[in-house]
């Protein structure tokens, strides 16, 4: 069966009660002449965790960083097809990409806080933004949603390279938060931790999901399937020139692409049996 | 929601399953020792909310398995109460065939003693299952084994039974009855094995060891 | 079968070349130390007394001389025991200063534009060859061009602000290399973990890329002045006065610088001449020394562990 499956067979809640946060229209992201991933079409919703799953080197980094503008910083990316975020186009001339950042968030793979205190990492965000009033309370706020309060709440002066892996992690969440976003983007935030680091972020994740929409590439379909409520699965094809690129093959609600997934690609990747 | 709090769900589920089985298994003893059709009719349509709660079991572990692949305990967990709310559709079903008993014994005559030991049968079935799901509910080793035990009983009254026919054989009116009642009582010893698999369930629960007792 | 014995043999075949080897390196550096050894012991045998001892001179007015603070503070003299190092300290110190103001904000400002903003074209690419290039220029090149447009040009004449400017031009090149690898240092998840909080590219790279850069920077711009303070030939070239017998007072004034004083000195056929020279020498090595250690202990005190 050839083609896209949008899998859309969600019986706990009807189509009413999902907004769309993004809504993704034959989205293609160029490299110069390499086409990185090709045709997505796709919508993600409100208060929802979706996931993006596929091989290395399917586009899902490729795709989720021009979901806030960041492939602008590459001089040769180029975006084709409509990104819209709540009904707005991210490409169109008047839209800030300043401003998309801010309210369309990225935690990364590798934790990068900035070296210096944990105080300042969260300040910094509040102050580009022009968030200032109540500075120590918004920083308060932004780490005890974050999990990580109780952790540093002593030692707010403390570098914050000194913390763990996992810390690191949660203080780069947290710093995202503080400036309000309605989205968060996740490239992979766990792979660089170990397994109790990651279960501490998921656990985050699902308390984060009630007011914020959550998107997430992961290579660990283990995470995908326990975290996600939506799931898209990319893969990539070989093309003339005897390059790969990435494609969506097909994008349900986790329950069902893991129970009984329609295309057998799908079924091969998630049991294992191939990437 | 988290692993613990889905697992939960489904413990609680099987639990109120479990209530509604025996609840529904002793309406049926009753209406089969009073001959009462119209408590068996309404028995048999309660029988629809036993197999939705048994979907609905099955398509939560399911689905459990599918996205938290639990392990160690949470994986016994899991599967003891897939495979209890089987034996308890089985039970539901069991009280769906006491129900159509009752009704076509309901204008045939019946020797008396097979009936007594029908209704005897019954109850003890009842027993020995409310006990099963309350061994797996607390865990409880020693409760599952004195109930697994009961299941000789059930083997003695059988025998009573066989002796019993020997005594009737002869009047021929009787003879429909009797093989309705006959039936039941295979019937109601296949319960008892589901009452007793219910204590394996149990046994394996809290040792880690797939027996048979 | 394997035996112990196969885990042992390599061992004895490598032996011999390995330590041939190890001599080898061993007798390079200890000939690079010996030299250098055997030169400062030769400058110290010769300075420290002219540059620490008190005595009296004169054949028939005595003057009392108290070292080192007669040395550091006494104009120039034809007397090789009361000649002074003063102007020429002075002048260095006059030197170092405008270079400082000149080269900080011109080399960290081009490497950051460099490394930043500029983007990548041909004229980028060009601009990044020809500073390597010229970061190996001979220094009297420098020199020569400091005559034509300081001197000359803009008319600041022989002054020390020519000369500071001249060696500006000269560590130029080596600051902003070293700027830009302190900038290259920062990683770039850094820039990237400040844009998508929302800042703007001038944010991320002012408040976030150039004060984890600072440190690489100020140890450059270090580095760069001890070069600096030791070059003779430019200064020569545009014109710094040998026998300068004043303090400069003003950046548009005559000047002399250390090495220039010194090589002034080792002219005279006196011998006594040697051990003055000797003690300039020992107060520029003084100085490099110290400035070499602030940049060691800047570099070693905010590195940051990424």
């Amino acid at each position: 069966m050839k083609g896209v499956t949008l899998n859309m067979e969600n019986k706990t809640s009807s189509k009413i009660d999902l907004d769309s946060v993004f809504s993704v229209k034959n989205v293609s992201v160029n490299y110069g002449d390499f086409v990185a991933v090709k045709n997505v079409s796709m919508e993600m919703y409100k208060n929802k965790i979706t996931a993006f799953i596929g091989p290395s080197g399917c586009g899902k980094s490729t795709l989720i960083r021009s979901f806030n503008r960041m492939n602008d910083l590459v001089p040769s990316a180029k975006v084709s097809g409509e990104i819209l975020y709540q009904g707005i186009n991210l490409y169109d001339q008047n839209v800030d990409p300043v401003q998309v950042r801010r309210r369309i968030g990225m935690v990364f793979q590798k934790p990068n806080p900035f070296p210096k205190s944990i105080k300042e990492n969260i300040a910094f965000g509040l102050r580009v933004n022009n968030m200032t009033d109540n500075l120590d309370d918004r920083i308060e706020k932004a780490l005890t949603q974050a999990a990580l309060w109780d952790e540093v709440k002593k030692d707010l002066d403390k570098n914050a390279l000194d913390l763990s892996g996992g810390q690191q992690q949660r203080l780069c969440i947290a710093r995202t938060i503080a400036v309000e976003p309605d989205t968060i983007l996740m490239d992979e935030p766990c792979s660089a931790l170990d397994p109790v680091a990651t279960k501490k972020i998921e656990d985050l994740m699902q308390l984060l999901v009630n007011e914020f929409s959550i998107l997430i590439v992961t290579h660990n379909m283990q995470q995908a399937s326990r975290v996600s409520d939506y799931c898209a699965f990319f893969t990539t094809k070989a093309t003339e020139d005897g390059r790969r690129t990435g494609e969506l093959v097909e994008y349900s609600d986790t329950k069902t692409m893991f129970t009984n997934p329609v295309q057998s690609l799908t079924e091969e990747y998630i049991s294992g049996r191939f990437g | 929601m988290s692993l613990d709090t889905k697992i939960k769900n489904l413990e609680l589920d099987l639990f109120s399953m479990g209530e509604l089985v025996i609840k529904n298994l002793t309406e049926a003893v009753k209406a089969l020792e009073t001959r009462d059709v119209q408590l068996a009719e309404v028995v048999k349509k309660k029988d629809g909310e036993i197999d939705k709660a048994y979907l609905k079991i099955d398509k939560d572990w399911f689905e459990l398995m599918a996205t938290e692949q639990p392990v160690a305990k949470d994986l016994r967990l899991a599967t003891s109460i897939f495979q209890a709310s089987l034996h308890l559709e089985r039970l539901g079903d069991l009280s769906v065939f006491l129900c159509k008993t009752t009704k076509e014994i309901s204008d045939l005559p019946i020797p008396e003693s097979l009936h007594k030991i029908v209704v005897e049968m019954g109850y003890m079935v009842i027993d020995m299952s409310s006990d099963a799901m309350e061994s797996l509910k607390s865990k409880d080793m020693d409760l599952a084994l004195t109930t697994a035990n009961k299941d000789s009983s059930i083997n003695n009254l059988y025998n009573r039974m066989l002796n019993e026919v020997s005594n009737i054989s002869g009047n021929k009116d009787l003879y429909t009855g009797l093989f309705r009642l006959i039936t039941c009582v295979r019937t109601l010893e296949r319960g008892g094995d589901h009452a007793v698999d219910i204590c394996e369930l149990t046994a394996f629960l809290v040792s880690g060891e797939f027996r048979e007792f | 079968m394997n035996s112990i014995k196969d885990l042992t043999k390599t061992n004895k075949e490598k032996a011999p070349k390995e330590i041939i080897f190890l001599c080898v390196l061993y007798l390079s550096i200890s000939i690079a130390i010996i030299t250098l050894m055997i030169l400062i012991f030769d400058i110290l045998s010769t300075g420290s007394n002219r540059l620490f001892s008190d005595y009296e001179v004169g054949l028939v007015t005595k003057q009392q001389i108290n070292n080192p603070q007669d040395f550091l503070t006494s104009l120039d003299s034809r007397d090789p025991l009361k000649a002074g190092i003063g102007p020429a300290f002075v002048g260095t110190l006059w030197l170092m200063i405008i270079v400082v103001f000149t080269t900080f904000p011109l080399g960290t400002g081009a490497a950051i534009y460099l490394e930043e903003f500029a983007p990548k074209n041909k004229l980028t690419r060009f601009i990044e060859l020809n500073l390597t290039n010229l970061a190996g220029v001979p220094s009297v090149i420098y020199g020569l061009m400091g005559l034509a447009v300081f001197v000359r040009l803009a008319g600041f004449g022989r002054s020390v602000l020519s000369g500071g400017l001249t060696l500006t031009l000269l560590i130029l090149p080596v600051v902003i290399v070293a700027s830009r690898e302190a900038l290259k240092a920062v990683p770039d998840t850094i820039r990237q973990g400040a844009l998508a909080l929302g800042a703007t590219k001038f944010q991320a790279i002012f408040r976030q890329v150039v004060p984890s850069a600072i440190p690489g920077m100020v140890t450059g711009m270090v580095l760069g002045l001890s070069r600096a303070i030791g070059e003779t030939a430019p200064l020569i070239f545009m014109g710094a006065l040998t026998y300068v017998n004043y303090y400069p007072d003003s950046p548009l004034s005559g000047f002399t610088a250390i090495p220039i004083q010194v090589y002034n000195w080792i002219g005279y056929p006196q011998a006594e001449w040697k051990n003055t020279s000797s003690a300039g020498i020992i107060l520029l090595l003084v100085m490099l020394l110290t400035m070499n250690s602030i940049a060691l202990i800047i570099r070693n005190k905010f590195e940051k562990d990424w």
